[in-house]
């Protein structure tokens, strides 16, 4: 049975039976490659679900908008949707006994926003977040849907040792040409998974507090880089979402290649027994700073 | 007509430079904008700018005026706008669209915006028309005409190359344009520059159609009962309330007031703001009207649908097309508009 339909059994038994209160999962939007999220809470409407190529949103930042409901909610999980839920789960974002997860393998998803900039072609191989995807299969799920697939073995540090080995004229120049074409519309925060602050600082109306002038770009993606470290779980959807294509999951990688280099292996999001290496501390830990 | 070769064209545009600054789409990596060009500046002539040219009249950040304190005295320092004349280069009608909707917010109804007058007086507009749209392109049921040059001072014309490229999504690059005045101003660079324009005979490039529609019949009567509807839950629980669609957008011009102290001297800046950030309505005691997702969801659709007609009797929206390629969730303007139409709704004669 294709995928599309066991979701919309599962998805029809579930609201039928009381199970849950809605189901979250994608539908086919405006044009081919259009593949959004939807919220179904009626048996009658799950014909809309759907499951292609296309379904590259990461789903798990929606959960934190229903976390106070009654009810349960379920949704179809890829690998990176699963690590987001891992992550607000560790955070206390979420309760994990009021999700139902529907997992699925994924092969690599295509990447539809890439359209405007490149034209079609660029549809035909996997949008540039799955490149570098190190989970592929569902960390934490309920309900499995598929095989499990292979993880493919690529090195995910190559741009950011690119990047390291640039001189520091150079990577001033390179940093200040991404940093340039930030428009501060906050797409990579609000679809962040990391990012759950209910009211961030960038919302504060100040005075001399963080602006909207683009002059403080670069205060904001640093900034916002620093509050993620360590928590980040790599789905690259900060990159995916944002307009002008700013490589911000550059920013993130370097954070967490150095925090593996100085603290060991991490992978955030994909084991409830790891705990955050930034929010502990052993005596033992690297000090070269002072 | 006259015609103007892709030789010459990089020479015209040259010449111009040296009169008043050009501002022509360029790109960063993918990214393309308006930018001042300089020789050597590869023009982007196959799609149009991701980035809308609306920055050139209502800048991203503009400061108004600058203070300085000291003790109980203060002096305040009011910036002019930078009225030099300067040359828009290669716009498409779908945002010269925009520009005339912006002049009925800043140049109408006894409000004058002087430094949005004076950025807009002092620029002289060539517009390179389209004649392939791409899939997310909808200007014509807005009443746009790809071919038109309403507004425009010059007009530059694709040309039929007789042979279409293989990939029909994109512009064939180095082609020929034919070039029209449509204001004396335009007459006057022609005639200045007339030896870079030849008399060769070409037609224009078939006009092909968008496949794409906004189609709004009957939503004009249903929204004004749309206020409550569950509707706008339903469509903005999907909305990650980010602001790529009204930056993008080449019409979205609400502002915001800003500033900034360093010891005894500030500024007091305006900069774009967006209607779907929380901050937006909050007001100083710390109520907020449009407190969640769905007020802020629903006020930009009624904008962009219903507010704006009822004041100048057109939409807020010329068929861009780029919030529909850029929407993280693909929450656009036709996708919205047929929902609403959808919708099981109350449309009695009020």
């Amino acid at each position: 049975m294709k995928i599309s339909e066991q979701i919309r059994d599962y998805a029809k038994k579930m609201l039928e039976e009381g199970e849950v209160k809605q189901f979250i999962g994608f539908e086919k939007g405006r044009l081919p490659f259009h593949s959004t999220p939807v919220f179904i809470t009626e048996p009658g409407q799950v014909e809309r679900l759907i499951w292609d190529d296309y379904c590259i949103t990461n789903l798990s930042k929606y959960l934190v908008n229903f976390s106070h409901e009654d009810g349960k909610t379920a949704l179809v999980v890829k690998g990176c949707d699963s690590r987001g839920i891992v992550r607000l789960i560790q955070d206390h974002q979420l309760q994990r006994e009021k999700l139902v997860l529907i997992g699925i393998p994924c092969q690599g998803m295509k990447d539809s926003l890439r359209f405007f900039s490149k034209g079609d072609d660029s549809l035909l191989s996997p949008g540039g977040k799955c490149q570098s995807c190190t989970h592929p299969n569902p960390v934490l799920y309920d309900i499995l849907i598929g095989e499990e697939v292979k993880s493919v073995n690529m090195d995910r540090f190559k741009k950011t040792e690119e990047i390291e080995n640039l001189n520091i004229d150079e990577r001033y120049l390179y940093w200040s040409r991404e940093f340039a074409r930030c428009i501060r519309c906050y797409a990579c925060r609000n679809v962040c998974p990391a990012c759950s602050c209910l009211s961030c600082y960038l919302d504060q109306h100040r005075v001399d507090w963080h602006g909207k002038d683009p002059a403080e770009n670069a205060s904001y993606l640093l900034t916002r880089a620093i509050h993620v470290a360590g928590r980040c779980i790599e789905c690259g959807e900060c990159a995916r979402v944002c307009p002008t294509g700013v490589s911000v999951m550059e920013l993130n990688k370097k954070l967490i290649k150095d925090i593996n280099e100085l603290f060991g292996e991490q992978d955030a999001g994909v084991d409830f027994s790891q705990t955050h290496p930034l929010c502990q501390y052993h005596t033992d830990d690297p000090d070269d700073f002072q | 007509m006259k015609t103007i070769s892709s030789m010459l064209m990089t020479q015209f545009i040259e010449a111009l430079a040296k009169e008043m600054p050009v501002i022509a789409p360029v790109k960063n990596e993918e990214t393309v904008s308006f930018q001042p060009w300089s020789a050597g500046m590869e023009i982007e002539w196959q799609k149009n700018s991701l980035i809308p040219p609306k920055n050139l009249f209502l800048p991203q950040v503009e400061v108004l005026y600058k203070y300085q304190v000291s003790g109980v005295n203060g002096e305040i320092e009011e910036i002019d706008a930078d009225d030099s004349p300067r040359v828009l280069l290669g716009i498409r009608n779908c945002d010269l669209h925009s520009i005339l909707l912006l002049d009925k917010i800043f140049l109408t109804d006894d409000y004058i915006d002087s430094a949005y007058q004076s950025r807009r007086k002092n620029t002289v507009i060539i517009v390179l028309q389209c004649s392939q749209p791409l899939s997310t392109c909808f200007c014509t049921s807005l009443g746009v005409d790809p071919r038109g040059g309403e507004g425009a001072d010059l007009v530059l014309i694709e040309l039929d190359q007789g042979v279409r490229g293989s990939d029909k999504m994109m512009y064939d690059p180095g082609r020929d344009f034919g070039i029209e005045a449509r204001t004396p101003k335009g007459e006057e660079i022609l005639k200045k520059h007339e030896d870079f324009l030849s008399d060769l005979q070409k037609k224009p490039a078939p006009l092909e159609n968008c496949n794409l529609h906004l189609d709004e019949r009957g939503v004009k009567e249903k929204l004004p009962k749309m206020f409550d509807h569950s509707i706008w839950a339903d469509l903005s629980m999907r909305c990650l309330g980010c602001g790529v669609c009204t930056y993008l957008c080449p019409t979205c011009y609400c502002f915001d007031l800003q500033g900034k102290n360093v010891g005894e001297e500030g500024f007091k800046y305006r900069c774009w703001d967006s209607c779907m950030f929380s901050d937006y309505t909050m007001m100083a005691g710390g109520h907020n009207p449009r407190p969640t997702k769905r007020e802020r969801f629903r006020n930009r659709f009624l904008h962009k649908l219903s507010y704006y007609r009822e004041r100048y009797g057109e939409l807020l929206c010329t068929g861009c097309g780029r919030c529909l390629a850029k929407c993280p969730v693909h929450l656009d303007i036709t996708y919205v508009a047929e929902k609403i139409k959808e919708a099981k709704a109350d449309v009695r004669e009020g």
